[in-house]
């Protein structure tokens, strides 16, 4: 089944045409990885898909299991089961983290009709997915965010997404700013998670995270186009021969 | 409640000696006139009386003429203002006439209808040695000040002459010009009133470093305008109060565009019975977003009976801009005198060291190192 | 949310905006010393009380309109303004709640405010556990929150009296007051707030016509909050009211007001005095919720809410703290101040101010430090937004007797929206070598990339806007009495709903 088809997408950012025509499926139970040089659109794809302000869609579609997207507000995309992780999180001091979660899961299940989970249950869960990201349970208290090294903000991500159990999983850059060990404890985060239902987007501009993640189809975006979609070894060859080549 | 009656504009300034092709004199008086009247139930003299102001004005001489060293370069254009005619005065009288406050500069007002003896300089490039500018005493020095764009300029003013002194001075940087000004004001026994006023255009620098110590009525009046996006202004300086004196600093700066950045940055140290009063509004327009506005003020209080107010201030219209103020009054810290006195300084030198220290930080340029002696006698 | 901006974001109507239809006695507008003379009759006032009324209105009749806060109105006409409406089914006051209108009743019911004392206060405890993680748990046991009704000009019922009475503490009308416990009003009355102190004060003080009054003896722990609530409802009338809390030595009292007002076109005006006594080693802790009617969207009518609060640490070791969460009114122009004349005493001010479409607010306090090692913090968090514009304007001054006096203040502003103005002006006057003050102030606005990661798990924009302003007043609201942070974090939701719309 597929869980999202992008078919012939072309989007404005500041008036200036970053997609020019992008298409792509991801199918449950799929890994897929867009690579790419700075600038060739990765972000924008993935700032589009969330449904970032100032990302105007031109033309094309965006199907999530089967409805088009690009009409919902943000949270009504996160509610279908749409969740991005940051690039760069933004703090929101003041606003404690374990109040932000208990927010962000209250309104998916309202949202879903779900039951909502008790405080005890949430906090339960909440304080397991911590410790297996390897945060601190003090970090709860904390503000969204304020005051994160950048590798607590997104092993921050990684927790929101484990607790929010997505349908989609869009990674933007997750691995920028991670030093060797942070990477792992995120990689067995987002495999953690995978599994038959689910899909992944990873958008990442080094091959290293693949070593963790293994996709099953990497994807090349240049100047707002897929130039070339291929297994894992697509992303070795980009590795040694870098990115030049494409665009010839 | 207690009243006070103020002289009025005639008392001050008395009948125009001569007609001054710079200065719409009648335009200006009436501007005095109208404002002169609500002066005393304004913010802006709250802690120092203007009446002392105005008397000294009225009963003031001829005086001489500031002198002004370092004008034979080239790229730099000085008339003194008796000499001065044709598009130079009409650009002085348009400026006087729109961009002083009558409100907010009554006195500056009232300054120039009694000015004597003044400058007209214009910069058209990069200036290879700095200007240097005396004040004299016993007089009112205008000094209207114009960069063109890309111009640079050191200015380093001199105001350490004794007796009453009322300073204006006008400066314009056009798009992309550079000042780096440099004032001090070091002598005790006077009374002196300023008001510098600076317009920035598009990506205009201005850096002022302004070290003041407290006279028998000294006020400091700045006022700088960001008028084009990409301008950037540093203000920074020390002040110091000794026994009997007064110094009453008040700075503006104002964001009409947005994508400027400001920094204010202003140490005093009371050092005997007397009183400072800092005020540093930022005010932001509705119409500048992106402005980075921020000022830190800090005191120290070292003699039991000085007096040291401060009033930073915020003026915010638009939400999408980074301002911040802080304030302080206190004492030296006493961490600090620890570590000094372990290390085996005895405590006065240590206060003194570290007192001087606090004010040095926010001292910089080719007066700094004259100031930082005349503070450190009063330490 | 692209099609919808942020400055749209604050469209809720209020919610206390009702009118009760009874009929009450009121008097003519217009002000001179026979209206000063008729309400100190009604309320059989002694002699010395009418002629201290008679010296504060002939004292306002000099005096200039204060002109120097960051708000502009037109010039009230004090002759338009009735200054006293009472319900007539008053009539001499009830001597218990069963003789109260029950039109009235139902009115505080409406409000939430039940005045049956087997209840409690209503809207405020059902809902007090709050979903979020807070933190915290809602509290096992219904607090018990004494009230004083405040009915236009009048004050209609107060509960509990007996229960505090068994603990010593006295809580009555201020009308009771001057009857009842006249050597402590005539001692304390205008101690705080003199007479001629600003022009609303010395109004307040010629025509006040209600109020409460608390004692609190020597050593006693107040068993319950105490709360007043007060209630414009006719029209053309101005609400005068006068509160007077005394702690004596080592006593602790914590005491809540709230306040609303209906939807009327004109402007209606209330000029409050508030004055807090504390002794040697005693505790006041007063908060305010304020949510008089703000006026429309377009800023026409509300409440001008020109007050006047002050409360004096007498002792040593006293303690003042004032607590405030402004959102409603049309223009507001208050500074909840502590003279801290007791050595060791301590001051404090935290207040959230709100305001939106055409509101305009000028808060802040004076903390004037006259006693040794006195202490104060102020923490204020202003939130503008539509084209409102909000002011801290506060005082700290150290005295030379002051030696190692300490202050700090925190000013901080939140803005949404463009069109909105936040806006700081700290005096601090300093004359003590010995005192440290530090003043901090920031600016920040809620902005576009946390709307959007919030919005990308999941919650509404206007959730998320209330969530982040909520976050920013927390300091604010962890100095609230519990229930009342929770009705506080809810009236700022409701104020700010559709304001991101």
């Amino acid at each position: 089944m597929n869980l999202l088809e992008i078919k012939g997408l072309r989007a404005k950012v500041g008036g200036e045409l970053i997609l020019r025509g992008v298409d792509l499926t991801v199918a449950s139970g799929e890994i897929h990885a867009i690579m790419g040089p700075n600038g060739s659109g990765k972000s924008t794809l993935a700032a589009v898909l969330a449904g970032r302000p100032g990302y105007e869609v031109e033309d094309g579609e965006i199907l999530f299991l089967g409805q088009d997207l690009t009409a919902l507000a943000p949270e009504e995309r996160a509610h279908l089961g749409l969740f991005l992780a940051f690039q760069y999180p933004v703090e929101i001091p003041g606003v404690s983290n374990m109040e932000f979660l208990k927010a962000a899961i209250d309104n998916l299940h309202a949202a879903r009709g779900d039951p909502q989970l008790s405080t005890v249950e949430f906090m339960k869960r909440v304080r397991e997915l911590a410790g297996r990201l390897q945060l601190s349970p003090e970090f709860l208290k904390r503000g969204v965010n304020e005051g994160f090294s950048g590798g607590e903000k997104k092993r921050n991500e990684i927790l929101q997404l484990l607790l929010l159990d997505p349908r989609l999983a869009v990674l933007d850059e997750t691995d920028s700013g991670l030093d060797i060990d942070a990477l792992q404890v995120v990689a067995d985060g987002v495999n953690g998670f995978h599994d038959r239902d689910n899909g992944i987007l990873l958008i990442t501009h080094y091959q290293r995270l693949l070593d963790h993640i293994v996709p099953d189809v990497v994807h090349v975006l240049s100047a707002g186009r897929i130039a070339r979609s291929g297994d894992k070894s697509l992303a070795l060859e980009l590795e040694e021969k870098g990115y030049g080549w494409l665009a010839r | 409640m207690k009243t006070l009656t103020l002289p009025d504009v005639a008392e001050v300034v008395g009948d125009p000696p001569r007609e001054r092709p710079w200065l719409d004199a009648e335009h200006v008086r009436e501007r005095a006139g109208d404002h002169l009247l609500t002066v005393l139930t304004r913010e802006l003299w709250k802690y120092t009386p203007i009446k002392p102001f105005l008397d000294e004005l009225a009963r003031l001489g001829a005086g001489s003429p500031a002198v002004l060293e370092g004008i034979d370069q080239p790229g730099v254009r000085a008339v003194p203002l008796d000499a001065i005619e044709g598009d130079d005065a009409l650009r002085i009288r348009r400026a006087v006439g729109e961009r002083l406050d009558g409100a907010r500069h009554v006195l500056a007002d009232l300054a120039l209808l009694r000015a004597a003896g003044g400058w007209f300089v214009h910069v058209s490039a990069a200036a290879a040695g700095p200007l240097e500018m005396h004040v004299p005493p016993g007089g009112v020095a205008p000094l209207f000040l114009v960069l063109e764009p890309g111009a640079e300029l050191t200015l380093v003013e001199h105001m350490d002459a004794e007796g009453f002194l009322a300073q204006v001075a006008l400066v314009d940087l056009g798009r992309g010009a550079r000042l780096h000004h440099y004032r001090a004001a070091h002598a005790r026994d006077v009374g002196h009133y300023s008001l510098l006023q600076v317009h920035l255009a598009q990506d205009a620098g201005y850096r002022l470093n302004q070290n003041c110590v407290a006279g028998n009525r000294r006020r400091a009046e700045v006022h700088v305008l960001m008028e084009g996006p990409g301008a950037d202004a540093d203000l920074a300086g020390a002040y110091l109060v000794e026994p009997g004196q007064h110094l009453d600093q008040q700075f503006v700066v104002e964001h009409r565009a947005g994508h400027a950045t400001s920094r204010q940055k202003f140490h005093g140290i009371g050092a005997g019975k007397g009183r400072s009063v800092f005020n540093g509004r930022i005010h932001i327009h509705p119409d500048a977003p992106g402005s980075d506005a921020q000022l830190s003020n800090r005191n120290l209080a070292l003699h039991p009976d000085v007096e040291m107010d401060t009033k930073p201030e915020l003026e915010i219209y638009t939400d999408d801009v980074r301002c911040a103020h802080g304030a302080t009054v206190g004492q030296l810290a006493l961490d600090s005198l620890f570590y000094l006195t372990a290390r085996g300084v005895p405590e006065a030198a240590a206060r003194r060291l570290l007192s001087h220290g606090f004010v040095r930080e926010c001292m910089a340029g080719p007066l700094a190192e004259a100031s930082a002696v005349r503070f450190m006698e009063a330490l | 949310m692209t099609d919808r901006s942020v400055e749209a974001l604050v469209k809720r109507e209020y919610q206390a905006g009702f009118v009760t239809d009874i009929e009450s006695e009121t008097l003519p507008p217009g002000l001179d010393e026979s209206v000063v003379r008729f309400i100190s009759a009604k309320k059989q006032e002694p002699e010395w009380l009418t002629e201290w009324r008679l010296k504060a209105y002939r004292g306002w009749l000099n005096m200039p309109h204060p002109h120097w806060a960051h708000v502009h109105f037109a010039p009230i006409d004090y002759q338009t303004i009735s200054y006293y409406s009472a319900p007539r089914s008053q009539g001499e006051g009830p001597r218990s709640l069963d003789e109260v209108d029950p039109e009235l009743i139902r009115t505080y019911e409406k409000l939430g405010i039940p005045l049956h004392e087997q209840e409690i206060l209503a809207g405020v405890v059902k809902d007090s556990a709050p979903a979020d993680a807070r933190g915290a748990t809602a509290p096992p046991e219904s607090p018990r929150v004494a009230v004083d009704a405040v009915f236009d000009s009048v004050s209609i019922a107060t509960t509990f009296k007996k229960q505090l009475a068994e603990a010593g503490v006295v809580f009555c009308s201020i009308s009771e007051a001057v009857r009842d416990h006249p050597e402590l009003v005539r001692k304390y009355l205008g101690s705080v707030v003199p007479v001629a102190d600003n022009f609303y004060a010395a109004l307040n003080s010629a025509v006040f016509s209600d109020g409460s009054f608390v004692y609190v003896p020597e050593g006693v722990r107040c068993p319950m909050e105490l709360s007043t609530y007060f209630r414009i409802n006719a029209q053309n009338t101005g609400q005068f009211e006068r509160t007077l809390i005394i702690a004596d030595k080592g006593a602790y009292v914590s005491y809540l007001e709230g306040c609303t007002a209906p939807m009327r076109d004109e402007n209606q005006l209330h000029a409050a005095v508030v004055e807090l006594v504390a002794l040697e080693d005693a505790q006041i802790k007063y908060s305010t919720v304020q949510n008089w009617y703000p006026g429309d969207a377009e800023g026409r009518g509300g409440i001008y809410n020109f007050v006047t609060k002050r409360g004096a640490c007498l002792g040593d070791r006293s303690k003042i703290s004032w607590t405030q969460v402004e959102t409603g009114s049309a223009i507001t122009w208050k500074y909840p101040s502590v003279i801290l004349r007791g050595n060791d005493s301590v001051g404090e001010f935290y207040s959230v101010a709100l305001t939106r479409n055409h509101q305009q607010a000028d808060t802040g306090t004076k903390m004037i430090h006259l006693g040794r090692n006195t202490r104060s913090t102020i923490i204020s968090k202003g939130i503008s937004a539509g084209r409102s514009n909000n002011t801290y304007r506060g005082l700290v001054r150290t005295s030379p007797a002051a030696t190692g006096a300490r202050n700090y203040t925190q000013c901080d502003s939140l803005l949404i929206g463009g069109q909105c103005g936040a806006h700081t002006f700290p005096y601090i006057e300093n004359r003590c070598p010995t005192a440290t003050v530090e003043h901090e102030a920031s600016t920040s606005k809620v902005s576009d990339e946390q709307l959007f990661l919030c919005q990308q798990r999941g919650i509404d924009a206007e959730k998320a806007v209330s969530m982040i302003v909520n976050g920013f007043c927390k300091e604010v609201f962890r100095e609230l009495p519990m229930e009342f942070a929770v009705e506080a974090g809810k009236l700022l939701e409701v104020s700010l709903e559709g304001a991101v719309g």
